[in-house]
Formats: C-alpha cells, structure tokens, sequence
C-alpha cells in the first residue's frame, strides 16, 4: 500500500499534466453522462447541461477537489516554498552566509564534540575484559594524585594478591637514527608486564620477558605496526633489527596489531623493556614519582577491594621493602578504571579544543572558570559537565544567531509582509512563510555543519585514542535537537512578522 | 463502504457508482462528483480498487473501477463493524423507549 501511494503520487509529481489530462477526462465523462441521463428524461440538451449543473456543481470545483487529493500536493508546495526560499537568499547573500555559518558552527561543535567524547566516557576501553584493566597512582599528603615510583611498584607486586598483573611506564620520547631521517618518536620504558596487563600481545615477534628488565642487559624494544610500516616497510621486516635509538643499539623483539591503541599515551610508538634496580639507593631516580602504574584485577577481586589491600599494604611498613620518606604510601594508592582515568586526561584536550567556547561563556558569566576548575574532584562528572555545557553552548549560539538573522530579515521585509497580508495571505501563511526560510537555512547550516564536524572530528581522533568518528545515532539526534531549536528561533521573528499590519506596513509608499 | 458494497457487484465507472447508491438508497444519498472521485481515487491508492481506461460505446473513453482483493476483504470489515454498531445502535433507542 505504501509503495502504490508512493507511485501513484511520484507519477503525479513527474506527469502533472498527464495526470490532470486524466482527471479531466473522467470528471467531464461523469458529468457528459449525468447530462445524457437528464435528456433521455426528456430535457432538452440546454436545459440538461444547466440542470447537471445545478444539481452537481460546477465542473472545475469538482476537477480542483479530486485534484487536490494526495500527498504530493503537500510535496509540492514544500518544493515550491524551498525553491521561494532559496531564491530569496540569493537576494541576500550576506544574510544567508551569515545564518548558515552560525548554524554549520553550531552543529559542526555540539557533533563533534558529542560523538568524539561519547565513546571515551560510555565505551570500554580496546582491550580484553577491559573493566578489569586498574590505574593505579601515588598521593601526595594532601591526597592529590601522583605518580608512583619504581620501589612502590615493585613492593605493590610483590605483596598484594588483588592483582593477575601490574606494569609501570615511563615516557620515554628517543631519537631514530639510520636510514632516512632522524626522527624523535613518542614511547614508553614498560616493565616486562605492560602488553599481558592491557592483554594484547604483539602480532609478530615475542611480547617482553622478565629477563629483558636484566639491569645492563641488551636493549630490546617493541614497535608499533605503524612505526614498522613507516620506517622498514613492514612488520617482518623490523623484526630482529637492531636500531639505535638515542644512540644505543636496541633489538625489535616484536611488532604490535595494527589497530593497538596504547591509551596510556595514545602517541607511543615504540616501547622499551625497563631496566631499574630492584633495591636502588633513596637517591636514584628509581624513587623518582615518575611511573604510571596499571594492573590488571584478579577476577572477581572489585576496584573497592584492591583499594583496601593497598590501603592495608601501605599502613604496614615490611623491613624488607623500606620507602623514603616522600614515597610512604601513607595514603594508600588510588586504584580506578583506566577508562576513567584516560577520560580526566582527556581534560586538557578538551579545555585546548573549546577554549573559545570557554571563553565566550566566561564573557557571558553562564559559568565561571573557578566553577569548573572547582570541580576537578569528580572528574568523570565533570568531563560529562564540560561536554554537556559545550554542546549547550553551541546549540545555544546557533539558535542565537538564527534568531538575529531571521529577525532583521524580517525587519527588512516588513514591506514585503505587509503587501503580502494586504493581498490576502494569513497569518498562518506568513507564520510558515517565514519558519520554512529558516529551516531551509538550518538543512544548509546542517550539511556544512556536518561536514565540518567529520573533519572536527577526525582531528579529535588523532588526539585522543579510540574515537570513531562516525556515530550514525548521535548525528541524527544532533540533526534533530537542532531542527527543534531552530524552528523555535524562528518561531518568535516569524509570529512578529504575521503580526504585521498592512495598512502600517504600506503606509511608508 | 458504500462505494466498495456497489462495486461487489460488477466493476463501474464514477457516474454508475453515483447513480446506483442513488437509486439503491431511494435518494437518500445524494452524491457530489467532487467527494467521489476524490473517494474513488483514494481508495484506489489504499489498494483496494483496481482503476482501468475503458473506451466506450461513444468513442469515449470512461474510468472503470473495480474492487480487489483487499478491497473485498475491506468491505467484509467494514461490514461487520458497521452491523456492530447498528445492532448496538438499536437496542439502545429500544430501550431509551
């Protein structure tokens, strides 16, 4: 049924005349036989045409009620409306550019922003039972969060049970000297354990072993397929090569899978096996609070559990671990999901991509940087918060804009309306009159907007890890949102405008 | 339903539908060319009358409307719902006396 109504109506559309030719046809037959009957009564062919007439009405009402029906009708004028809409904006250009523009922004960021962050927050991490997957870090007396020193790390493993695997990583940026250019790359110094806690091993080549970590052993790395791919042409290709990176010989033990997302730091492309002293003097930079700490839950052990073990580890000073002063573990270690811990990192981008936005709801006293730097004790909340007065903003802005556009256009056409309204158009004419311009802005706006937050949004993904660019179901809502706040910025210009009295309006001729 | 219980009977053109539910409903139902053919092709685009050009006796050619398949079972429907109601219709003025 709805594809008869579709083909009928498409035939309409494409064959009007066609179409009307046929209506006509049977309209005029129906009243060709209506007349026949009347004057095989009797009538007399005159008096029959009149009487066929008078008793069924006039012909061409008949022809514009069969005609009328149907849904491309409506279509019709839809088509009609956006081709008068368009042409108008052809007039105004400025006009035009001004409005789409502050709407293509206004969709381009609240996207772009919704669908770069949403995974970060909402979907688990890239890896194997990622819930699992801990954060550990230090405190410092006033319970702020830390990095944790290689001497905590190695009593941690060694003492508590919660964990399956723990691993620290150093940044680590060296210089990639021989064929081709030098190059300084981004990287980590991993304790053998690092790949097994993330539970993603290299697709070629072997993962790190405990003896790789031999203080002033050979140095053995493991790259990323990219890196692989860039400088030695493939994955095979690197393995076992010797590499000097900063100046010393290292062996590629392992390439990781092409898709790997290190989120710990999302630019690594190369890792290292660290080699610390077990029991290094207070003063080495092995108790330097300079480790990120992960570790991979027991299953079934909660984040709440290995907390009070490590709480309990910390409160208990064994002689065979002892601690300098500035690495006690007084407090504890806070354990949290990794997932929420990459997500406050992911603050700072954040703040970097909308710091104009920042700036401008700053301007408008909405929310005052204190406010928001207050907040840093939930952070997870706090990211949805940014996000959610971001996207707001945007929104905000771009039916802002739309408002001051459509309302001068108005303003400039008051004329124009009042002519209009003289000639007998409605209020509910000029009402949709102007509503449909501004929608037909806002699909313009919407498609640019669209655009630009792809692009947005690919940028995004290159800064943070694990963004996919292309969430279909956040675009629609983002379309959708904004074709409601638009129809309502134009609703206010558009209700002034039928309200335009002609006699007024005209009175300037 | 009207339209659909004369076309039961035998395919037809607008005028004969106007002229039969006139007949039948001794005058009754007066019926306007314009609510017709609207009804007539509406029905057409629910899918349950077939439209066909017939061409005629005098070299005319006239719009031939039949029911379908769907448009049989339509009316079945409507029958029934209609008889619902006038059933429950009746007894209500029954008993109102």
């Amino acid at each position: 049924v709805l594809w008869r109504q579709l083909a009928r109506g498409l035939r309409t559309l494409t064959n009007r005349a066609t179409v009307d030719d046929e209506i006509d046809e049977e309209v005029r037959d129906y009243y060709e036989r209506a007349r026949a009957d009347l004057v095989t009564q009797g009538l007399s062919p005159e008096e029959a045409a009149r009487v066929a007439r008078r008793q069924l009405g006039d012909i061409s009402r008949a022809r514009e009620a069969v005609r009328s029906y149907g849904w491309e009708n409506v279509a019709e004028a839809i088509l009609i409306d956006l081709r008068h809409a368009l042409r108008r904006l052809g007039q105004s250009p400025v006009f035009a550019a001004i409005a789409v523009g502050t709407l293509a922004l206004g969709v381009g960021a609240t996207t772009a922003i919704v669908s770069a962050l949403w995974p970060i927050l909402v979907e688990p991490l890239p890896y194997p039972q990622a819930d699992r997957v801990v954060m550990l870090t230090d405190r410092t007396p006033d319970g702020a969060p830390m990095d944790t020193t290689y001497g905590t790390y190695m009593e941690v493993s060694a003492r508590s049970r919660s964990f399956d695997g723990l691993a620290v990583a150093q940044r680590w940026q060296p210089v990639l000297a021989g064929s081709g250019e030098s190059e300084r790359l981004g990287g980590d110094r991993v304790t053998a354990g690092f790949f097994r806690v993330l539970g993603v091993s290299p697709a070629v080549g072997r993962d790190f072993e405990a003896s790789d970590e031999t203080v002033g052993g050979p140095q053995f790395v493991i790259v990323s397929d990219a890196l692989a791919k860039r400088r030695f042409g493939s994955a095979r290709a690197v393995l076992d090569q010797t590499i000097r990176l900063d100046g010393v010989p290292h062996t590629v033990v392992g390439v990781m899978p092409p898709g790997f997302e290190n989120v710990l730091a999302p630019t690594a492309e190369v890792w290292s096996a660290m080699q610390f002293r077990a029991r290094a003097p207070f003063q080495s930079g092995e108790w330097g609070h300079q480790l990120r700490m992960v570790g991979r839950l027991e299953p079934g052990v909660s984040i709440e559990q290995a907390r009070d073990e490590l709480a309990a580890i910390g409160a208990s000073l064994v002689e065979e671990f002892p601690r300098p002063e500035w690495a006690l573990m007084a407090q504890g270690l806070t354990v949290e999901s990794l997932q929420r811990s990459v997500t406050t990192g992911a603050r700072t981008v954040l703040l970097a991509v909308f710091g104009a936005v920042l700036l401008l709801l700053a301007i408008a006293r909405i929310a005052s940087m204190e406010d928001l730097v207050a907040a840093s004790e939930a952070d997870r909340r706090f990211v949805l918060q940014v996000i959610a007065i971001f996207a707001v903003a945007a929104l905000v802005l771009a039916a802002l804009g739309l408002y001051g556009v459509i309302a001068g256009n108005v303003a400039e056409r008051t004329r124009e309306i009042g002519l209009r309204s003289a000639l007998g158009a409605t209020r509910a004419d000029i009402l949709s009159l102007i509503v449909r311009q501004g929608m037909t802005l806002t699909a313009l706006g919407v498609v640019i907007g669209l655009v630009g937050a792809v692009v947005a949004t690919r940028g995004l993904t290159t800064l943070l890890y694990g963004v996919t660019a292309l969430d279909p179901l956040t675009y629609v809502g983002v379309i959708f949102l904004l074709a409601g706040v638009s129809a309502a910025a134009c609703w206010a210009p558009a209700w002034r405008a039928a309200r335009i009295d002609p006699t007024v309006a005209l009175r300037g001729e | 339903m009207l339209i659909l219980k004369t076309l039961s009977v035998a395919p037809m053109h607008g005028y004969g539908i106007a002229r039969r539910i006139e007949q039948i409903s001794r005058g009754v139902f007066k019926v306007n060319p314009g609510s017709l053919l609207t009804a007539l092709h509406r029905l057409e685009r629910a899918g349950w009358l077939d439209a066909k050009w017939r061409d005629t006796d005098n070299s005319r050619r006239a719009k031939y409307y039949s029911l379908t398949a769907a448009g049989r079972r339509q009316l079945d429907v409507e029958t029934e719902s209609w008889q619902r109601r006038m059933t429950a219709m009746s007894r209500l003025l029954k008993a109102e006396a």
